[in-house]
């Protein structure tokens, strides 16, 4: 009963957000100086901008236009890219740019959790220790370098002086798997040294506050082994934050991959997002942002929801 | 955090490190405080330096290594002198993250700390709009943005002035949900506390008791995160730079790394030193915010 | 060292070729001028370089192995363009159409020595008065969906090209949508309804073939043109640098399988295809065979080309082997293309002689646009800073501009070319101050989303800040830029104009002959003069898109049109240099250099180039769209 309430008002209130986000994105777009159908097709006959405004509900005022793409996105429409002579659905374009992003958020996500576990629980366990110490100072300071620096010299150093691995390119897993693999090491390294920082610092200060509990000196005065210990009393209990973060992470991931998809010259959504605007594109545009947004806001509404039914707790903590 | 350079609230609350709280002024500080007093003075003080102007290309020298005799940190392929560049681009650059900070943080801190004094429904209309705006990555948020308001065209190109007023705009309102979340955070904290619940009993006056009690209090989590968002500010930048959105022509350290990512492979210089100087810039402000956050924490615990 | 080579391997194919297409019905005259021009220039060299040039040519055919291992393979291939779609309104820019060539084919092709030769027709031959033209096809090809390539096939295309078959859609549409009164719904459906999908469909063909009055089949291999002006070089026409291709008749339905999918007559077929990436596979009933071993083409079986917009990548990617050749413009590569050069043992270079002649077009038709007055056009083109240019953004890998066009161009003639003057462009920016009041001389161009592009932008600004000239430009990509100066349906009374720039530096003339330039100089496609059916429909829409400069000075007309009707190369000659005289003299528009195309490969290709069109007959090696893939093996 309490859940069902509580989910009723979490999706009421993800759906108002939702809606604010993308009605204020049509409102951008609309705000644009001059014809938006001209933009879409620069060259293209007066009648064919005309077919463009009517089709994409452009000739209806800014509530019209958003009442025509709001209703046209939730029947699975998603607009077009319009070309001189044609067009193609935004379907067929995410289709195609979906898998890259997302193969390179979840290898950056395994690689980040992978390195931060030990290092958190090492670095915690030994609090204050050497080992600490740099480990809390390398980390606090390659969380800082930005990504795009980050990538730009991995690129330079590993693909174009040493040529271990190609500079840009994509490759599906199921074409060519270690070409896919080979291509995805430095995108998925320049995005996983700020998650690998963030996430093991996250995870210490929790294994920190777990290990003054009193069940593990308990278990710990038992004589039950350290690593043991560490593993079962305290990683488990510690890893709930951890995981809720790497959740929260997963939406904004989707649209800071940005970046490095340009650089890479991966054909993924941030990649798509930058097309759509140095193209004029604005239907793309928005339907492609709305998305990301959508997926943002989906993960922290999932992930919040998962951490209020699981520990009632936090509801309070959360307040 | 990270890539995203999405400034995550919980990520920066969470994680205190305290490491650095044994000694009392971390190595880090003198050493962030010293690079940031260098690029301020380079930002007012700069066009004293005997630089050339980095606005001329020098045909007979184009691409020459850094020390060079007459270009001390070498030139690009294209003739500009680096060091000029640098100079002008921390100018630039600071001037960017300074004033879409403090006017971000100014209205965001307004806004979040009036919407958690006063609770109810204007609270509920100010959270969801933080929500909505800090739903969409701030990166692609300040790209749409700066898109559509510095929007260039044959008839109305963009003047380079107008350019960067738009970049701040966009930045500002970038920022205005982050610190206003955070603001919004330490209110709710503060009015429930003993001596607020007192001076409101005693009849002061609403405005009287933010200025007295909520704001010197909340000051410093605003302080310590401005800091952050000031480095994040930076990297937004040079990241719309390198998709070609933000300031063009070299005038900017992003845009100086987007104009020489082309030559990566010939003039690696040209890439180094500007990532080099945005990247020591937000480690230094990340830093610097970080010694702050961990005095106000000291203080908090004395309480 | 290697580039001089492939020069000489040019001029010496050139020598050597046998010219089969009439120019102003006289084969042999043509014949006899090229081959003393050519030899005039190479002089004695060609003896000392012959044996170089056998030596590389013979040295690749020794090392290839017996036909039967030539088949097979998988090729990726860097490229700098995007792709815009496959309609007759969708010009794909030179990379992008090299790999549009793969699936697509013209009637005719360009031999090395500049002339003209069938691929899909066999030959064509002019009336006496130069304004029938009889083009005889192929018979046996046919299209990758079954269709036969046929007369009917050929009319269909320049029908749907030149806009006979969908005027009546656009003008059916237009009037609808006008009846249809002030609602802007109720006249975009009644527009669409009125125009179907098929308005789509009109592109810049429509003026490029605005001198086709009629086109029909005489039967199934004869094609006959009926021409408004007389035209001694209509095969060029039917090449247009390569884009004159002939699609399905299925393709030109509508406008969703027209852009969409490429069905041609080419040897390789359409995979997949996106903004960025092109893939084709073998099409394995493809009708060629190389008419020196008779080995069945194409030995591929799959291209993929990518688009890596910035060179420093792409020649990177070349470099590793992460795709097997890539394609460069000397006007702006040049550190690049330096660099590989020095990679001998890595690629191999493939260089496009200097043929390329990119122009700063003046539009002097915009509302607005400084360029109506003369000064503002003289103070421009008189502070261009060639020398350093091409020093600084081409690492000296272009040449210094010294006419509208190359030395190698028949329009080519130094006459009122503007020379570097600062302090002239300054007196006349003060001059045009004076006449018309205004405060600045200034003006607004594009630069496409590239560093370079934007580099090279950036150094033009700078350049005529020098002689107080403001340039401002705006960074759009390459596809909206060239959408919006080529624009058929502007609103004028919200500040639109058909060319939407006040001055854009744009690659349209190219090659040893006028062909292709012609169409972009003129004031309208449509003189007044014309009887083409679609005249009065396009005249003031299509019509007027191509001349990017929108000047009115028609003697410019005149000269050309006269040295496209002359009898003789001499007389054509004369004409062609009068019109670029003037188009120099009135400072129309101006020239920054002249360039070439470059393409690397590496040593796993083999078999570029080679490929002949006919016995003894070869297509050029690398020209704008690159190479021709359909010879190309794996080693």
């Amino acid at each position: 009963m309490d859940i069902a309430r509580l989910l009723v008002k979490r999706l009421v209130l993800m759906s108002t957000v939702v809606v604010i986000a993308t009605f204020l994105l049509s409102l951008l777009m609309w705000m644009l100086p001059g014809d938006p159908a001209q933009l879409l097709v620069p060259n293209g006959t007066e009648i064919i901008q005309k077919v463009i405004r009517h089709e994409t509900g452009l000739d209806r005022g800014i509530f019209g236009y958003y009442w025509h793409w709001l209703s046209h996105m939730l029947t699975g429409d998603f607009g077009k890219y319009y070309l001189n002579g044609g067009y193609r659905e935004v379907t067929e374009v995410l289709k195609r740019c979906l898998p890259p992003s997302l193969f390179l958020i979840l290898y950056a996500q395994i690689v980040a959790l992978t390195l931060a576990i030990p290092l958190g629980l090492i670095s915690a366990y030994k609090e204050g220790s050497r080992f600490d110490r740099i480990a809390s100072t390398v980390l606090f300071t390659s969380v800082s370098v930005p990504g795009f620096a980050l990538a730009l010299i991995l690129s330079l150093i590993f693909a174009v002086q040493l040529g271990w691995v190609d500079p840009i390119g994509y490759e599906s897993p199921f074409g060519d798997p270690w070409a896919h693999f080979k291509l995805m090491i430095l995108p998925v390294t320049s995005l996983a040294v700020g998650l690998t920082s963030s996430y093991t610092r996250l995870l210490r200060t929790d294994v920190i506050a777990t290990l003054k509990e009193d069940y593990v000196t308990m278990a710990a005065s038992k004589g039950i082994s350290n690593r043991r210990v560490l593993w079962k009393h305290v990683f488990r209990p510690s890893s709930t934050t951890l995981l809720t973060s790497a959740a929260l992470n997963m939406g904004g991931l989707i649209g800071g991959t940005i970046i490095v998809e340009t650089i890479f010259v991966i054909p993924g959504i941030g990649y798509e997002i930058a097309y759509s605007i140095g193209s004029r594109q604005v239907v793309a545009m928005q339907t492609l942002i709305a998305l990301v947004s959508f997926a943002y806001v989906f993960f922290n509404t999932t992930v919040d929801l998962l951490t209020n039914i699981t520990d009632p707790r936090t509801r309070e903590r959360r307040v | 955090m990270s890539e995203t350079s999405q400034l995550s609230t919980t990520d920066v609350i969470d994680t205190p490190v305290k490491v650095r709280r044994k000694r009392k002024r971390p190595l880090g500080f003198y050493f962030a405080a010293t690079w940031i007093a260098l690029i301020i003075f380079l930002a007012v003080f700069g066009w004293i330096l005997p630089a050339p102007s980095w606005d001329t290309s020098f045909y007979d020298s184009l691409g020459v290594h850094p020390f060079h005799h007459s270009h001390i940190l070498g030139t690009t392929l294209d003739g500009y002198d680096m060091f000029a560049g640098l100079v002008n681009g921390a100018r630039l650059s600071v001037f960017v993250s300074l004033v879409s900070v403090t006017i971000g943080g100014a209205i965001g801190t307004f806004i979040g700390v009036t919407s958690a004094y006063f609770r109810g429904k204007i609270d509920m209309i100010v959270t969801m709009a933080f929500n909505v705006m800090l739903s969409i990555p701030n990166l692609v948020l300040s790209l749409a943005l700066l898109s559509v308001l510095a929007y260039s065209d044959e008839n109305h190109p963009a003047t380079m002035s107008r350019r960067v007023g738009v970049l701040m705009l966009s930045l500002t309102i970038v920022i205005i949900p982050i610190l206003g979340r955070i603001a919004r955070g330490a209110t709710l904290q503060w009015s429930s506390r003993e001596f607020v619940l007192a001076s409101k009993s005693m009849g002061t006056k609403n405005f009287t008791i933010i200025r007295k009690h909520i704001l010197p209090n909340v000051a410093p989590a605003i302080l310590a995160i401005g800091f952050l968002a000031i480095g994040s500010v930076i990297i937004v930048e040079g990241s719309l730079a390198i998709l070609g959105i933000g300031v063009p022509g070299g005038a900017s350290w992003g845009s100086m790394l987007a104009n020489g990512r082309g030559n990566i492979a010939y003039s690696p210089w040209e890439v180094y030193l500007p990532a080099g100087a945005i990247a020591l810039t937000v480690i230094s402000c990340n830093w610097f915010g970080d010694y702050v956050r961990t005095s106000l924490d000291k203080r908090e615990s004395k309480i | 060292m290697s580039g001089v080579t492939h020069i000489v391997a040019d001029m010496v194919t050139a020598v050597t070729s046998i010219q089969v297409y009439i120019f102003g019905g006289n084969s042999m005259t043509q014949s006899q001028i090229t081959r003393s021009r050519v030899m005039r220039r190479i002089g004695v060299a060609v003896a000392a370089t012959i044996a170089i040039t056998t030596m590389a040519s013979t040295g690749s055919q020794a090392a290839s192995k017996p036909n039967a291992s030539k088949y097979g393979g998988e090729v990726k291939v860097g490229i700098f363009d995007t792709f815009p779609g496959f309609c007759v309104g969708n010009n794909p820019a030179n990379s992008s159409l090299m790999a549009t060539r793969t699936v697509y084919e013209s009637l005719f092709e360009k031999t090395r020595g500049g002339d003209y030769i069938g691929l899909l027709a066999k030959g064509g031959v002019p009336s006496a008065d130069m304004k029938t033209w009889t083009i005889e096809l192929k018979s046996g090809i046919t299209f990758h969906n079954g269709e036969a390539f046929d007369a009917a096939a050929v009319v269909a295309n320049i029908q749907a090209g030149a806009g006979h078959t969908y005027a009546g859609y656009y003008v059916a549409g237009a009037t609808a949508a006008a009846k249809a009164g002030g609602n802007a719904a109720a006249q975009a459906t009644a527009g669409a309804t009125a125009a179907g999908a098929k308005a789509y469909l009109l592109g810049t063909a429509v003026p490029y073939d605005a001198n086709i009055v009629n086109v029909a089949a005489g039967d199934t291999t004869h094609v006959i043109f009926t021409l408004d002006r007389a035209q001694n070089d209509f095969p060029g026409t039917l090449y247009a640098s390569g884009r004159a291709f002939m699609r399905a008749p299925a393709q030109l339905l509508d406008s969703k399988t027209c852009a969409g999918t490429p069905i041609g007559t080419g040897p390789f077929k359409i995979v997949s295809w996106n903004t960025d990436q092109m893939i084709v596979e073998k099409n394995a009933s493809y009708w060629r065979t190389d008419p020196v071993s008779g080995a069945k083409l194409p030995y591929l079986d799959k291209i993929t080309f990518n688009n890596v917009k910035e060179g420093s990548q792409r020649a990177a990617a070349v470099r590793k082997g992460s795709v097997d050749a890539a394609m460069f413009s000397g006007a702006s590569e040049g550190t690049f293309i330096k660099d590989l050069r020095n990679r001998k043992s890595v690629v191999t270079e493939f260089k496009s002689p200097y043929e390329y002649y990119p122009s700063l077009w003046l539009n002097q038709g915009k509302p607005g646009s400084p360029f109506k007055n003369i000064h503002a056009r003289n103070a421009v083109l008189s502070c261009m800073d060639r020398v350093n240019y091409v020093k600084a953004r081409t690492k000296g890998e272009a040449q210094v501009a010294t006419s509208l066009v190359g030395k190698s161009n028949p329009m080519y003639t130094t006459r009122g070319f503007q020379k570097y003057d600062p302090t002239f462009a300054k007196a006349e920016v003060a001059l045009y101050k004076q006449e018309t009041g205004a405060t600045s001389l200034t003006f607004t161009g594009p630069s496409d989303v590239s560093s370079t592009s934007i580099s090279n932008s950036k150094f033009m600004q700078t350049m005529w800040a020098a002689c107080d000239i403001t340039y401002n430009f705006i960074v759009e990509e390459g596809a909206v830029i060239i959408a919006k100066a080529f624009n058929a349906s502007p609103k004028v009374a919200e500040g639109q104009y058909y060319n939407a720039y006040d001055a854009i530096s744009i690659l349209l003339f190219e090659g040893t002959d006028v062909t292709f330039n012609l169409p972009f100089l003129v004031t309208n496609a449509f003189p007044a003069t014309s009887k083409s059916p679609v005249a009065a429909f396009f005249r003031t829409s299509l019509g007027t898109i191509l001349g990017l400069n929108h000047h009115s000075d028609t003697t410019v007309d005149t000269a050309f049109y006269a040295g496209e009707a002359a009898a003789s190369k001499a007389g054509a000659e004369t004409q062609y240099q009068n019109g670029t005289a003037i188009l120099q003299g009135q400072a129309i528009m101006g020239s920054m250099l002249n360039f070439y195309y470059d393409f690397f490969a590496g040593k796993t290709l083999g078999g570029i180039g080679t490929l002949q069109i006919e016995k003894g007959k070869s297509q050029r090696l690398v020209t704008n769209w690159g190479i021709d893939w359909t010879g190309v093996y794996k080693k």
